[in-house]
């Protein structure tokens, strides 16, 4: 062995040695930038946390690259002894797939087992954060979980981490969304955690489009929160927008939901999704006003005028949704109102809640710009 | 982000500034950086000050920070750095809250030989915590009308705060306060974004 | 399309001047021409030094790499820089036996987005013969799902970006009759968002690499009609900054990838003319690094090889002199795509 050899061994044996100690459970791991040779370890650990110094990535690093070709080139499906050469080059590099690939095979065979597995991909993303081999990992990690071993809030709470030290984070707000995908549960929860962020990271368009894609999945869902029944905002925006006489002015939800829906006949509704419509309006009224608040504290931001863009449509796409087909009705009525006549759909009056949405996705920094005609 | 990192408090003397209290919030850097980080901040904001008038406000663009300072008529100052975010009018305002309840805590024969310890102020770890949410400046804002933000004086880096002949990376290299480790770190890693670098 | 931007893979953007001593000025003269011997020689000699720690870094994904070189210089009419032979024998030992696949370097695993970097570098060396071409066409019909969607390689992960590898590699084969392209269609239309853009999945935020690809593939399938067009062209439009370099998404900032991106997009769509052309000219070349010849991402970052192929290749879409045509639907010569397949394209 040469001395360079050894002591690239040396450094391997160390760092394994802190991530599979099970007295530290190490939280991070990153390269710290110190350009010439010390005469000292390169590899650090204070209070879980790991480092290794940069200097010593060139010779580290292709020593273990270069270890796992070469067993690669022996045997496609190297033994367990090859761990602590991947985990090595794969904190260092981790857009590697092919080493990933072999840590696969090792699950499979029930060499590696799945709690350090998720443990060491969570390292890799306190490197790098947006590392979409390691978010890829955790999915497919995960199809050999079982259904009550899984925790998707604590996956959620990793993409947020994600999320915060990188901005417009692709990867981790897409594994998000699978989360959610899998369990829509979680989606309520996702109203006041996006909040939160976008006030913190006011430029990070990608946490707005989230949020948009939050409001969608609940109006699918016909989501309703029965402990939160405050429909202010909407109340407000209606009786401001909607050119009502004072005398007319909307307080009670009968008379919002005929004033929203004037085709409707309120007898025969599914009481769950006209919540659930009335719901997912308010918040985004709720939003809205939210931009608005935005500019006047940070001025302007594209990401103001793109998440107004599409929440607008949002709103006209469910008002339209909910005033022109039988998407209301209760599922006993649809089956009767089939059997007895077709839909008929001619005659109807415009809601003029669409109008007023209409006119505000035109009108954007003090201009009139013709969204409406582009977006339909 | 929209986040303050750190707030101090200087007495500026005719040839230095002596800092007086400061605290930092560098939670959202990783682990290692945070001791350089926070090396930097302090040199910045020494420097800033000692190139900033009495009775000026300026913002200063270095980086991925915004360095905002405030020197008052009676030569005390303070520095607040912030991500570019955070919002300039919120950040002088704190400055002038901060340094009002500063005086009326701390009397002013005290600030010249002042240092961290002895002073007894105690009240910068809650000011960073609650106004990283700037809403909460809301009251503040409507009680300090007479914040004049155009008379705020905007530089785009450090260089511009600098006195003719002065450069900054001279001032790193001369200064005591920086450690070896982040003087290498300022000069491998000037772009905080290093982190997806390999070495 | 191999890799789309920083999202998906790292291209070390080091700011160059960390490396220079700092007394650097700091309003250094950004570059207004290009010396296209000089980034010939910068291609040229990439990657010359195989024991570098950068190469080694790089070598899981070096099939594109050679992509990106061999392109790059066919662009600039300078391919005979290259040695064809060793890399056509480097290709052939990265498809692997056993599923026709192909990967980015030898004793690394197959993927779809190797596959197509290694087709494209064949066709511009007019040598497919020299591969299992029914092999590779097998490899892409197995990794097609029952929603029309593809795989990358056998782990099962799911992009619109490998729904284009999928056909161009199937294009340039002539064996698109191997998939089910209608599934395909409808798999990249569930991408479409209400922005009029495409994201890497249903559902996933728009994103101009993405929006790329499965415009790529819409306009390889000839289904360009089921597009909105002018919504999403608004959308690209909106990509260009004051700088006139464009980004891949609302709020990030500009990189020479995008010139890319986006213009070939809209190129495709026959809006090329709806971006201040003059302005991205201007921005792309002040991205040159006047020591070595390479294009960066930004003006005064480290270059690299393939923001040079896509600096050029959206300097060959705006017409600039001297330069080869380039096909905006495959990223390659259009005098060697002409002769194996005619992507749909739409006239202004």
């Amino acid at each position: 062995m040469s001395e360079n050899d050894v002591f690239c061994e040396k450094v391997i044996k160390e760092l394994n040695k802190v991530i599979n100690d099970p007295q530290t459970t190490v939280q991070s791991f990153e390269i710290i930038s110190v350009p010439f040779k010390q005469n000292k370890s390169p590899v650090r650990v204070v209070d879980n946390h790991l480092g290794i110094e940069s200097w010593c990535l060139k010779y580290v690093y292709q020593y273990a690259h270069r270890f796992i070709i070469n067993q690669r080139r022996i045997n496609r499906y190297p033994s367990l002894t090859i761990v602590k050469y991947l985990n090595c080059a794969i904190l260092i590099n981790p857009d590697v797939a092919t080493f990933w690939n072999i840590r696969r095979h090792l699950v499979e065979r029930v060499q590696l087992n799945l709690t350090q597995e998720f443990h060491f991909s969570a390292l890799v993303l306190s490197k790098k954060p947006k590392s979409s081999e390691a978010f890829f990992y955790r999915r497919w990690l995960y199809s050999f979980q079982s259904g009550e071993a899984i925790d998707l809030a604590v996956e959620i709470s990793l993409c947020e981490r994600c999320a915060e030290r990188k901005n417009g984070n692709y990867h981790a707000w897409n594994h998000r969304q699978w989360c959610l995908q899998k369990s829509p549960n979680l989606l309520p929860y996702e109203i006041i955690k996006t909040e939160k962020f976008i006030r913190k990271n006011v430029a990070d368009y990608s946490a707005y489009y989230h949020r948009h894609f939050v409001l969608m999945r609940l109006f699918d869902l016909q989501y309703f929160d029965i402990h939160d029944t405050n429909l202010n905002e909407l109340y407000q925006f209606v009786n401001a927008n909607c050119s009502l006489s004072d005398d007319s002015k909307i307080n009670n939800m009968n008379d919002l939901a005929l004033h929203l829906l004037p085709n409707i006949s309120l007898q025969s509704i599914n009481a769950n999704k006209l919540n659930s419509f009335l719901y997912v309006l308010n918040l985004i009224i709720h939003d809205l006003i939210m931009m608005n608040e935005l500019t006047q504290m940070h001025g302007k931001y594209e990401a103001f005028n793109c998440y107004r863009r599409i929440i607008i449509k949002l709103a006209i796409d469910i008002c339209r949704l909910v005033n022109s087909s039988n998407y209301l009705m209760s599922e006993t009525f649809i089956k009767n109102i089939n059997t007895v006549t077709s839909q008929n759909e001619t005659g109807v009056t415009q809601s003029q809640i669409i109008d007023v949405f209409v006119k505000q996705l035109d009108f954007q920094d003090g201009k009139n710009i013709k969204f409406a005609e582009l977006f339909y | 982000m929209v986040k303050i990192y750190a707030i101090s408090i200087f007495y500026k003397s005719a040839n230095e500034a002596k800092i007086l209290k400061s605290h930092y919030d560098l939670q959202s850097f990783s682990f290692f950086q945070r001791g350089s980080v926070q090396e930097f901040i302090q040199f910045a904001s020494k420097t800033i000050v000692e190139r900033t008038s009495p009775c000026t406000r300026q913002s200063v663009k270095q980086d991925v920070y915004m360095c905002h300072v405030y020197v008052r008529s009676d030569n005390l100052a303070a520095v607040l750095i912030a991500d570019h975010e955070y919002p300039g009018r919120v950040a002088h305002t704190l400055l002038t809250k901060i340094m009002d309840d500063f005086a009326a805590k701390v009397s002013s024969p005290e600030w010249p030989n002042g240092t961290e310890q002895t002073i007894n102020f105690t009240q910068l770890p809650a000011y960073i915590a609650k106004y990283q949410d700037p809403r909460e400046a809301d009251p503040l804002t409507k009680m300090q009308n007479d914040l004049d933000e155009t008379k705020i004086i905007l530089k785009n880096t450090i260089e511009q705060v600098l006195i003719r002949g002065e450069k900054l990376d001279d001032l790193v290299s001369q200064s005591e306060e920086l450690s070896a480790q982040s003087k290498a770190f300022y000069k491998t890693a000037k772009k905080t974004n290093s982190c997806c670098n390999f070495s | 399309m191999d890799f789309i931007d920083e999202d998906f893979i790292d291209h070390n953007k080091n700011n160059k001047n960390n490396h220079k001593k700092m007394e650097v000025d700091q309003n250094e003269e950004l570059p207004t021409k290009f010396d296209m011997e000089m980034t010939i020689k910068y291609v040229a000699n990439h990657g010359n030094d195989k024991n570098d720690f950068e190469y080694t870094m790089t070598e899981f994904l070096r099939m594109s790499g050679i992509y990106w070189g061999t392109t790059c210089l066919d662009i600039m009419g300078h391919l005979d820089k290259l040695d064809k032979k060793s890399i056509i024998e480097f290709i052939k030992n990265c498809q692997c036996k056993k599923s026709g696949g192909i990967a980015a370097c030898d004793s690394h695993d197959p993927h779809i987005l190797y596959s197509l970097s290694a087709v494209q570098i064949l066709c511009i060396y007019d040598a497919l013969d020299e591969i299992d071409i029914p092999a590779l066409g097998k490899y892409v019909q197995s990794l097609q799902q029952i929603d029309g969607s593809f795989f990358g390689d056998k782990w099962g992960e799911v992009d619109t970006r490998f729904s284009f590898c999928a056909v161009a590699i199937l294009a340039l084969t002539n064996q698109m009759n191997l998939i089910d392209v209608d599934k395909a269609v409808e798999f990249v239309m569930s991408c479409v968002n209400p922005d009029g853009g495409f994201g890497s999945k249903p559902y996933a935020e728009s994103h101009a690499g993405l929006i790329y690809c499965c415009v790529g593939f819409l306009s390889i399938t000839h289904n360009l009609h089921r597009l909105e067009t002018e919504k999403l062209a608004w959308w690209l439009c909106e990509r260009q900054l004051k700088s006139g370099g464009l980004n891949g998404r609302p709020e990030k900032l500009p990189d020479v990838c995008y010139s890319w991106w986006v213009l070939s997009s809209l190129t495709i769509m026959g809006k090329a003319h709806w971006i201040d052309g003059a302005k991205l000219k201007e921005f792309i070349i002040s991205c040159l690094d006047t020591e070595t010849g390479g294009f960066s991402d930004r003006p005064g970052n480290m270059p690299d090889i393939f923001h040079t192929l896509f600096g050029i290749g959206a300097l060959s879409l705006l017409g600039y002199e001297n330069l080869k045509k380039i096909n905006p639907t495959f990223c390659m010569p259009e005098e060697i795509v002409s002769k194996i397949y005619q992507a749909q394209i739409l006239e202004y």
